[in-house]
């Protein structure tokens, strides 16, 4: 199986199945691109916005979901419920929120779909039915809003009160 | 549904799936519901070619219990799929959550007998809604709200004013906010659910002993649901767990840490898309409301991708936290016109005061994406507004109009001129039309007019209608089905409609409604008789996909009649006070046989005669030659005169049971005459019955 490289922001370097890398629409591209030979082992990409943890973590799911068939186009008849994240994901993404969130980012610059929607649906998972400050914390989000536009935003949406 | 998890997990997972995966969510989620079961259906049309309309002999039985087969053994596999994975990530950690659970379930049972009862009245209220409407009841339920309104202290009384659910398979999204019987129903008739009722406190601690429990456990067991949303989950989802590749780990225990360390990247730095993303799923699952709302309280670009108007597509304004106050013409104003212009659905229940001629130009003006709009409750709509809508939404398909009108009012949006003009304009693009519970003058007309300009209506809803003179309205049913032969429910509850002399051939040359899923006749007897055999016939002629059927009250609707209706797969069939129960020789029985491997929910409430209701109960329990576990869900043998045989049978016979009603029920042991609304109530119910607990109280009764 030829094998392409695959160089984190920190310099560490992950030698990765071709096929498994090619999950990825960006290094997809990039590899066409390129014309990066099968035995052209020596080639190093660099990707400069993914550290190397979050890296490994990608990868791992690439590997465990390399046989997936690939994603449905995307629909609005299609049910996106978010119930139905497989067993395995959900234990690869209980990781902390600031991981979770990293690997969001990759997952997005990468452009890996799948890997992507799972980890919207985990998100979209954890804030459901919860309140701003509980979101807030959860996510660690900073409120950033001045006293008027506070005051503001309780006017526009009184009508809709908490409790 | 919650309660399950205490159970040792095993047995929580199996019971968890079947409940999930329709009887209870059908309420809830009535487009996915309707979509599996119709699926169902016609796998099976294709593999039976019995003929219908005969009682089905043992032979045809097998044949279907085997296509039936599929099913449960689907759900099997998932449980397979799901529980291992889960069972044997940690051992240790499971034999640990067993002991603790075992303490833990001893004190939940003493806690039980209470939460169930709020519960239970918690599920009664979540379908009901805002407040009562004057000489109005909801659909499927007309017949409590005239016994309770009627009161006469009856206590509780012998009728059919305490028979539960009304499920609607295909409800509508949103009750509207005329379905509210229930609130009288609590008052007028337990004692005990006012009891429960009084002491709020009670069910507050209740519930945050719960919760409490839960939280611990979950850390026990490593935090397997998402789902949960109590506010003791938060630290949970935020303790970070070793995972395979160690290194990066934080720990943030406490979720506390936001004092002092930096702010993380999901308030600023998430692409937008991404958000929109996340949010459009919750959304998906959720609705708008309140989500999208908190979302907008929490930062600034959370508040600016929330805010975005392609997000807000289905929503549903009767939410209960939406005080009355707020549902004023003016906030309507405002969010017509800067967050609901992409709205494809939209609900509007008893937002009386806020729907007029002014706000409706707003509403065509900005939502020109409009399909569904329900303005149940909303009385200041006129004939001239609905034409004004049907005129300018040009993709409208679904009216809800119920609770319009109580009085005869030639100006009202449901006047049989509006109605018929709105039926006019719409034509082929109607497909839902709710008329309940108002004052109709000329339904027959209405009615007619839905026959000439609508061939596509799925979905007609003229349950608690009443005619100005408060007479039998009369219809010819044939014309309906000729002209809306797409027809799959229709809801005549607690409407005094006859069906109109016609000849034979006339009847014999209808179509009938051949894609029919859901039938309510239900009336109160005391008001008057209902349809009998014949007009159910002439309905249901051709309806071999009907799934429910609702005939409570009708005294004249026999076993016979109901036996010979044409339906390969019924799911949900309303029997209380109907002529059927009252037979004394094996009606019930043969309809039992009829759909046993399709029955869902039944209700045989108040069935008097011993030996009809015990033999159809055994027939129920009976296992077949493929030892298949009998699907039915939900059980109502309220103040029936089943014994307790019988019930020991169907308990250990029937496992998907969630639901079973025993209260009144004469021939029963002391101790277990209540209602069992939750799965778990009635696995305890079924451990304590079949270790042999009330054996001994047989003979005191």
């Amino acid at each position: 199986m030829p094998v392409v490289r695959l160089q984190s922001v920190d310099g560490e370097v992950f030698p990765v199945d071709v096929e498994i890398a090619r999950m990825s629409f960006a290094i997809r591209n990039m590899l066409d691109d390129l014309g990066v030979q099968d035995n052209d082992a020596e080639e190093v990409i660099p990707l400069p916005n993914v550290t190397g943890p979050i890296l490994r973590k990608v990868i791992e799911w690439c590997t465990h979901h390399k046989d997936d068939p690939p994603p449905p186009e995307e629909d609005d008849t299609r049910e996106k419920r978010t119930d139905d994240i497989p067993a395995w994901d959900q234990e690869f993404l209980r990781v902390d929120q600031a991981v979770l969130f990293d690997i969001i980012l990759a997952a997005n610059y990468l452009d890996i779909k799948g890997l992507l929607d799972v980890t919207c649906k985990t998100v979209a998972n954890m804030i459901k039915g919860k309140t701003p400050e509980e979101i807030r914390k959860l996510f660690n989000i900073k409120n950033d809003f001045t006293p008027a536009e506070e005051e503001q935003i309780r006017k526009e949406n009184e009508w809709c009160e908490e409790k | 549904m919650a309660m399950n998890g205490f159970n040792n997990p095993q047995l929580a997972v199996t019971q968890q799936l079947p409940a999930d995966s329709s009887g209870i969510i059908n309420m809830s989620s009535p487009s996915g519901s309707s979509d599996s079961g119709s699926s169902g259906i016609e796998l099976r049309q294709t593999r039976l070619t019995a003929g219908h309309g005969v009682v089905t002999s043992g032979k045809n039985m097998n044949l279907m219990a085997k296509v039936q087969k599929m099913n449960p053994s689907k759900s099997v596999v998932a449980v397979e799929s799901l529980s291992p994975k889960k069972l044997s990530s940690s051992v240790e950690e499971r034999q640990k959550t067993d002991l603790f659970l075992s303490q833990f379930q001893a004190q939940m049972s003493q806690m039980k007998s209470a939460m169930d009862a709020v519960q239970h009245e918690m599920l009664v209220h979540k379908s009901s809604a805002l407040k009562p409407v004057r000489g109005g009841a909801g659909r499927g339920r007309g017949v409590q709200i005239t016994e309770s309104r009627r009161g006469r202290g009856r206590g509780r009384g012998r009728s059919i004013s305490t028979i539960p659910s009304a499920v609607n398979v295909l409800a509508q999204p949103g009750a509207t906010p005329s379905s509210v019987m229930y609130q009288s129903q609590i008052s007028a008739s337990n004692g005990l659910k006012l009891k429960i009722r009084k002491s709020p406190n009670h069910s507050k601690r209740g519930a945050h002993l719960r919760g409490h429990k839960r939280g611990k456990m979950k850390r026990r067991k490593g935090d397997e649901d998402e789902d949960d949303v109590s506010d003791m989950d938060t630290d949970v989802h935020l303790v970070a767990r070793p995972s395979s590749s160690g290194d990066f780990v934080i720990n943030c225990e406490n979720g506390d840490q936001s004092a002092g360390t930096k702010p993380s990247g999901w308030g600023d730095q998430l692409p937008e898309d991404i958000l929109i993303k996340i949010f459009s799923m919750v959304v998906k699952d959720d609705g708008c409301i309140p989500f999208l709302v908190r979302a907008t309280k929490v930062c600034r670009l959370w508040r600016k991708v929330a805010s975005k108007p392609e997000l807000w597509t289905s929503i549903d304004l009767t939410s209960a936290r939406i005080k009355d106050v707020y549902r004023s013409e003016r906030n309507l104003a405002y969010l017509l016109e800067y967050r609901f212009f992409h709205v494809r659905h939209l609900n509007l229940g008893g937002w009386s005061s806020a729907v007029t001629s002014a706000t409706v130009d707003i509403l065509v003006k900005n939502c020109k994406s409009l399909e569904s709009l329900f303005v149940s409750s909303c009385q200041k709509l006129t004939g001239s507004n609905l034409k004004t809508i049907t005129d300018s939404c040009p993709s409208l398909q679904k009216l809800d109009l119920s609770a319009i009108s109580a009085a005869y009012n030639t100006k009202s949006a449901v006047s049989p001129s509006a109605i018929g003009d709105a039926a006019e304009v719409l034509g082929p693009r109607l497909t839902h039309l709710s008329l309940a519970n108002n004052c109709l003058p000329s339904c027959p007309q209405i009615v007619y007019s839905l026959a000439e300009y609508c061939p596509n209506l799925e979905v007609l809803d003229l349950s608690n209608v009443t005619s100005p003179r408060r007479d039998t309205i009369i219809i010819r049913v044939e014309t309906l089905q000729q002209g809306c032969p797409v027809l799959r429910v229709l809801r005549l509850t607690n409407t005094e409609i006859a069906l109109s002399e016609t000849s034979l051939k006339d009847q014999a040359s209808s179509p009938g409604f051949p894609k029919l899923e859901e039938l309510s006749l239900a009336v109160d007897p005391k008001r008057c008789q209902g349809m009998d055999d014949s007009d159910l016939e002439r309905i249901v002629k051709s309806s071999i996909k009907l799934r429910l059927l609702d005939v409570r009250g009708c005294t004249k609707i026999s076993d016979s009649g109901l036996v010979r209706v044409p339906a390969w797969d019924l799911e949900h069939l309303y029997l209380s006070g109907c002529f059927a129960t009252k037979s004394s020789n094996d009606g019930l029985e043969l309809i039992v046989r009829k759909w046993k491997h399709s029955f869902k929910e039944i209700d045989f409430a108040w069935t008097p005669n011993e030996d009809a209701i015990n033999l159809a109960i055994k027939a129920l329990a009976e296992k077949d030659d493929n030892d298949l576990i009998p699907p039915v869900k939900k059980l109502d043998l309220l103040g029936s005169s089943v014994s307790f045989d019988c019930v020991k049978v169907a308990l250990s016979t029937c496992t998907y049971l969630v639901s079973l009603n025993l209260t009144s029920c004469r021939a029963l042991p002391r101790g277990i005459k209540r209602n069992y609304p939750t799965p778990w109530d009635v696995a305890t119910l079924r451990e304590q019955i079949l270790s042999g607990k009330y054996d001994e109280n047989i003979n005191e009764k």
